[in-house]
């Protein structure tokens, strides 16, 4: 039977807003799914003896949402005026939102009409109270429109008396079919609040427990447990109140399902063993009596009633709240209390204060900090705004020096509760306290490393906790929020006095390149201090670069494969992985030079042909370079180690590495003898016609300059140069780390939120690419660094005054050089291959001049480096590199723009790329130039000469 | 920690109760050294019955024993997916831990794509750690032995078990080698692929898979690499079949399934597959464990407090 209104809806088009529905399904999780939006029919039965059915179609595309049959049995609910609920076949919970009460009424008095019910009976339903979340139990609960009828027309339920006997009537209330029903619940709820029946079950339980009667004690626990589960916030003010909550749990410790002797002293451990300790007086009553509800509700939830699973635990979702927003008052009161803080932190910094006492406090300090979790973000950065002016980080300094454990341990989790919320309050003060300290060990950050480095737990899971806190404080994502200097003054501070303290025990236990202490802890703790500096490498490229140099970390690092600690050899790989996955030739040319696939293939050998995580993790390692086709390190691996692998055959990778060489050397030697002297001369004439000398000098110079900012900066203590510098920073470097990780984060949304599949994050290349960086040039300011966005390695090699020119290739010294010069400046451009990024194939890819320093000797390898680079005409990079090398573009052209002499050198030196690439020349130009400044004889440079110096002697071996 | 401290740890967890943290913390590094030594392409021996997803359902993982046989008597691979949205993924994930490290050449475990930081964080594991530690010490402890979890297994060189499925990246078994697998799921790429993809009868070749990771892949995929591996069949997790196994592709790939009543609502039965050492097969099917009361330890509040 079809009712006219039926009739109507039948008739949906897309401009029918009547039948316009939200189609949602309760998913695992118990929350409402979104399935679409569509317009609602129902379908009379197609065949005999089939069914009415309720079909959505999309309003996409027409297709299908929803096919569903209206079953005699099937309950639907009808609430809130536009709201269907019903559940199907036990398994789905379905709901069909309308967007027209009209369009809800129609539908609703279809399913009635099928069902043969009458729809206005129902119409009560519309005021149940829909308090629910949608994930308790109850409130999703198939509800049964039919049979209960009277239940909801009733609107009282008489309580049976509260006797002796009456306890199995009163236990009957509360059977699981009986309490399914949500507005018998209600009802229910409502006849225990208005009868004054808690305070009457009460009486009783004293009673039963002077009779010790075991059996009705029993019951009065079921009785009371279930009252719980009613989940009703209303009997909960009931059962916590002051007079009666103690009792309620006196009731409940008569479990029926343990036995006498396990029962539980529940009122005993409240009244007499736990102690309220008022570190600071608390005048007010009423706060005081909330703060010891909230402590026995707590109390109530962990230990008498705990809930196994989330599941469960949202059947007392409403006591949870009651709890949450006991905590909320509590921490507002006291925290926008200015007097009670003020008193706190004048007991707190009071010299003469007793150990005992100052443990207290930071004590309530630390529990103080767990409370304000309940706190919107807002009140919660305010609550820690106020902790901040009244100095808390200054009282955690005095706490971390102190010898006390439990002290240390809270002022450590204070700590860590201001870094989760609020890292550039911690930040701030941590820049700030640089000018009056002058001792790095005195430094807060110092000071957390120091706990990191003397965990007293044999497996360090303190220490694990304070790296958590220390990667949030320096991760260049949370660090713009506040000013754009932030993360350029902060990582200055950091890697000036504080990454070197970091790093202190994998270098002591590394030096002269032996691993000196092998055992657990060390190895537990050199692997955590790995994972944080394999962090940086990723974060901080520009910083990490120096440091990398200026501490020889790379080859530090890899002395710790030697470890018999796999895990801690694998570290150690990864560490050495990042490196070469940034792709930066710098990087790569460092590596040849110092032979430092040498501790790598030593580590592969003495593995032998076990095939576990090392040897995975290190082909891994060669098929990247394979893959990538990095050619330096191709050359470099198979010229030195490839007769070590060539009876590796049980993966293709050397196999393959092999064969790319041999195809970089027949390439190679096939075009020298067809260019033999046209194309040599036809590209130095590019080189020197588009770039004069002069201005390439000019060029160079800068560099110069910036180094010895950079290096001078390192190496002088002095408070003056380095507010100095700390502008220059930000001057040359905000934004630079940023890029990489902005990918990164991009990347890890989209594996949980999209339903695509996520093949690539390359990014498409960016259209501007065309445009001359002239005009960019003459704007001092950030922005231009977007047009800088340019896939170009360039290498810049200094030479140490032993070294000689003449070992360079006859190709790449085509520019003309100065062997008189103490320095002298290799500079090599790779255009980016348009074979790399499926959008590129078409877009001419020219190049940006770019420029980085590095300084390391020629070794008589790097020949052959230089000379690869003649025949380089498919270099493929990803975007990955586009970023790191643009980080790189970024804080040397922004240098360049500074010295407005040279706003034009840069343009100049474009237009010589594009000429070039419109020339159809193949061939890269390896520009090697003469510095006009003289190399600069400070501590960094020496120390980098003597390690290069080292590996020349390695490699000539 | 001695023979005698993980036996009665093992006690302890079969009674679902979990260990205390610095317990997992040491139980965690023993596994790691254990399983930093297996190969992404894990040999294993027949005998064997193989288990597909768990998903944190613990007393049906009780009945799964009881079905197949304790460990070590039975040997055992699991193909992943320990964790997430069944109600005890601790006590589930840390029970298998605890066996293989007792019995490590007695059962073989794999990673199954829950088996990570990002799904675990969305899917019930974090929560759990956290609602039962008070911290999330012991997730990141797991999680972290997650990174060292092989990729795949090969069962008397016959029979490939992975959690997902294919990747079109790998052809041979050795390709696999080349994996680094001691990391997050990647998004993309053949490890995620192996963790992810799923056979479906519509595709052939390759499909998108609706799941944003790995791949759908068609039956002359799937024979074509068992073709140039030698082997005989494919046996994998990862999805949801009502009769807890199912073959396709003309018996070339099963699915196994053995997380009953999945998500204690599903209504599915559960499957295990039992080779005898001379692979033939025998699959057993259960379903759920009757709902029991189960005991919660409960947290014993510290006496002092401040607030």
């Amino acid at each position: 039977m079809i009712s006219p209104s039926t009739t109507t809806t039948t008739t949906s088009s897309p401009s029918n807003n009547r039948s316009r529905v939200k189609l949602y399904i309760l998913n695992e999780e118990r929350q409402w799914d979104d399935r679409g939006t569509g317009f609602v029919t129902c379908v009379p039965p197609t065949e005999p003896n089939t069914n009415h059915s309720i079909l959505v179609k999309s309003e996409v595309d027409g297709s299908t949402l929803l096919d569903s049959k209206i079953l005699q049995n099937t309950k639907y609910q009808k609430q809130q005026e536009t709201l269907i609920v019903w559940s199907e076949e036990d398994k789905y919970d379905l709901a069909l939102s309308f967007q027209e009460k009209a369009g809800c009424d129609d539908v609703w008095e279809s399913i009635c009409d099928v069902q043969g019910k009458d729809s206005s009976s129902f119409l009560n339903n519309t005021t149940l109270p829909s308090d629910s979340n949608g994930s308790s139990i109850y409130e999703s609960d198939d509800e049964c429109a039919g049979e209960s009828t009277e239940g909801y027309l009733s609107s009282t339920i008489n309580l049976p008396p509260v006797d002796l006997t009456h306890l199995r009537d009163i236990c009957d209330l509360f059977s699981p079919e009986k309490v399914r029903d949500a507005s018998r619940r209600d009802l229910l709820a409502r006849a225990i609040e208005s009868g004054n029946y808690i305070r009457k079950l009460i009486d009783l339980f004293h009673i039963c427990e002077d009779l010790e009667n075991t059996e009705s004690l029993h019951q009065i626990y079921d009785i009371i447990r279930a009252i719980f589960y009613l989940n009703k916030s209303s009997l909960f003010e009931i059962l916590f109140s002051e007079e009666l909550i103690l009792d309620v749990i006196g009731c409940l410790e008569y479990d029926s399902q343990l036995s006498c002797n396990e029962k539980r002293n529940h009122r005993e451990f409240l009244d007499r063993k736990a102690t309220f300790k008022e570190v600071i007086p608390i005048g007010n009553q009423e706060l005081l009596s909330k703060i010891h509800q909230t402590y026995r509700v707590q109390y109530i939830q962990d230990a008498i009633l705990p809930a196994p699973s989330l599941f469960e635990e949202n059947l007392l979702s409403t006591m949870n709240s009651f709890l949450f927003f006991n905590k909320v008052d509590i921490v507002t009161f006291l925290y926008e209390d200015a007097k009670f803080l003020s008193q706190l932190f004048a007991t707190l910094k009071d010299e003469k204060l007793s150990d005992d006492k100052r443990k207290d406090l930071m004590l309530f300090l630390k529990e103080f900090c767990v409370f304000s979790q309940t706190l919107q973000q807002q009140s919660r950065d305010h609550f820690f705004q106020a902790l901040a002016t009244h100095g808390i980080l200054n009282v955690i300094q005095v706490m971390l020096n102190l010898d006390d454990t439990t002290t240390k341990q809270a002022a450590l989790d204070v700590f860590a509760s201001i870094v989760e919320c609020n890292p550039s309050t911690v930040r701030e003060y941590m820049l700030q306290e640089t000018q009056s300290i002058q001792d790095d060990d005195e430094l807060l950050l110092n000071l957390v490393i120091n706990e990191i480095q003397n965990d007293p737990d044999p497996e360090l899971s303190g220490a694990m906790s304070l790296m958590d806190c220390l990667n949030k404080l320096i991760h260049p994502e949370n660090m713009i929020a506040v000013s754009i200097s932030e993360k350029t003054e902060f990582l200055l501070f950091f890697y000036h006095r504080c990454m070197s303290v970091m790093l202190a025990p994998l270098m002591a236990n590394t030096s002269d390149l032996k691993l000196i202490r092998d055992d657990f802890h060390i190895a537990q703790l050199q692997n955590l201090i790995l994972d944080f500096v394999t962090f940086c490498i990723e974060h901080h490229t520009y910083h990490m670069r120096n440091f990398l140099y200026k501490k020889d970390l790379l080859r530090r690092v890899l002395v710790l494969l030697k470890s018999k600690h796999q895990y801690l050899q694998l570290s150690a790989l990864r560490f050495f992985r990042k490196i070469i996955g940034l792709r930066d030739e710098q990087y790569n040319l460092t590596i040849v030079v110092n032979n430092l696939f040498a501790p790598i293939v030593d580590a592969f050998k003495k593995n032998k042909r076990r095939y576990n995580l090392l040897n995975s993790a290190i082909i891994e390692l060669f098929e990247y370079i394979r893959q990538e086709d990095i050619k330096t390190l191709v050359n470099y691996f198979v010229e030195k180690f490839y007769s070590d692998f060539e009876s590796v055959t049980y993966v293709k990778t050397f196999r393959d590495l092999k064969l790319r060489y041999d195809a970089h050397r027949e390439r190679k030697g096939r075009m020298l003898n067809d260019n033999s002297s046209t194309s040599s001369s036809r590209l130095h004439d590019n080189v020197t016609n588009s770039l004069p000398v002069h201005q390439s000098q000019r060029h160079r110079k800068d560099d110069r300059d910036l180094d010895d900012d950079e290096e001078n900066w390192f190496n002088d203590d002095g408070d003056e140069n380095r507010i100095s510098s700390l502008n220059h920073g930000a001057l040359f470097n905000s934004g630079s780390d940023d890029e990489d990780s902005q990918s990164e984060t991009n990347g890890t949304a989209s594996a949980i939120s999209t339903t695509e599949p996520i093949r690539s994050h390359r990014r498409p290349l960016d259209n501007d690419d065309d445009e001359l960086p002239s005009t960019s040039a003459e704007t001092p300011s950030l922005p231009i660094r977007s047009q800088y966005n340019k896939p170009v390695i360039s290498i810049h090699i200094r030479r140490s005054p032993i070294s000689s020119v003449g070992q360079l290739s006859p190709s790449s010294s085509t520019t003309s050089m100065n062997n008189d010069n103490e320095s002298t400046i290799l500079h090599v451009d790779i255009p980016s291959a348009t074979s790399g990024s499926p959008t590129s194939s078409s877009i001419p890819r020219p190049i940006t001049p770019t420029e980085s320093t590095s300084t390391f000797a020629m070794s008589p390898g790097l020949t052959s480096i230089a000379d690869q680079y003649t025949d380089d005409e498919e270099q493929k990079e990803d975007d990955d590199n586009e970023e790191e090398i643009e980080n790189d573009v970024d804080f040397k052209s922004i240098q360049l723009n500074e010295n407005s002499n040279n706003s034009d050198s840069c343009s100049s030196t474009r237009k010589r790329k594009i000429s070039e690439d419109n020339s159809d020349d193949d061939q890269l130009s390896a520009l090697a130039s003469n510095s006009e400044s003289t190399s600069l004889p400070n501590d960094t440079n020496l120390e980098q000469i003597k390690v290069f110096k080292r590996s020349n002697d390695q490699s000539t071996i | 920690m001695g023979t005698s401290d993980l036996d009665r740890q093992i006690e302890q967890l079969k009674r679902c109760e979990p260990l205390a943290e610095a317990e997992v913390k040491a139980l965690c590094l023993k596994a790691m050294e254990i399983l930093v030594e297996e190969s992404n392409v894990q040999r294993v021996d027949a005998p064997v019955t193989i288990c597909g997803d768990i998903h944190g359902q613990f007393y049906d993982m009780k009945e799964l024993f009881k079905v197949g046989g304790d460990c070590p008597k039975t040997n055992y691979l699991f193909l992943g997916d320990f964790v997430d949205r069944g109600f005890y993924s601790v006590e589930t994930f840390l029970l298998l831990l605890a066996l293989k490290v007792r019995y490590p050449d007695r059962i073989t475990l794999i990673r199954g794509n829950h088996e990570s930081r990002q799904i675990t964080q969305v899917y019930g594991f974090y929560d759990e750690c956290l609602r039962k530690y008070g911290s999330v010490n012991v997730w990141r402890y797991c999680t972290e032995i997650f990174d060292y979890l092989s990729l795949s297994a090969l069962i008397e060189n016959k029979i490939f078990s992975v959690h997902g499925g294919l990747s079109p990246a790998i052809t041979t078994l050795d390709q696999i080698r080349v994996i680094d697998r001691k990391q997050e799921v990647p998004h993309d790429g053949a490890m995620c692929d192996l963790l992810w993809s799923d056979p479906e009868d519509a595709v052939d070749g390759w499909g998108l898979s609706p799941r944003g990771a790995g791949f759908l892949f068609g039956g002359n995929v799937v024979s074509s690499f068992n073709h140039s591996n030698n082997i005989d069949y494919i046996c994998r997790a990862h999805q949801l079949v009502m009769e807890g196994f199912k073959w396709m592709f003309n018996n070339k790939i099963v699915t196994v399934w053995s997380a009953p009543n999945y998500c204690y609502r599903c209504g599915n039965v559960a499957a295990i597959l039992e080779l005898d050492e001379n692979l033939n097969k025998q699959f057993r099917v259960f379903e759920a464990a009757p709902h029991e009361s189960r005991g919660v330890p409960a947290k014993r509040p510290a006496p002092d407090y401040f607030l």
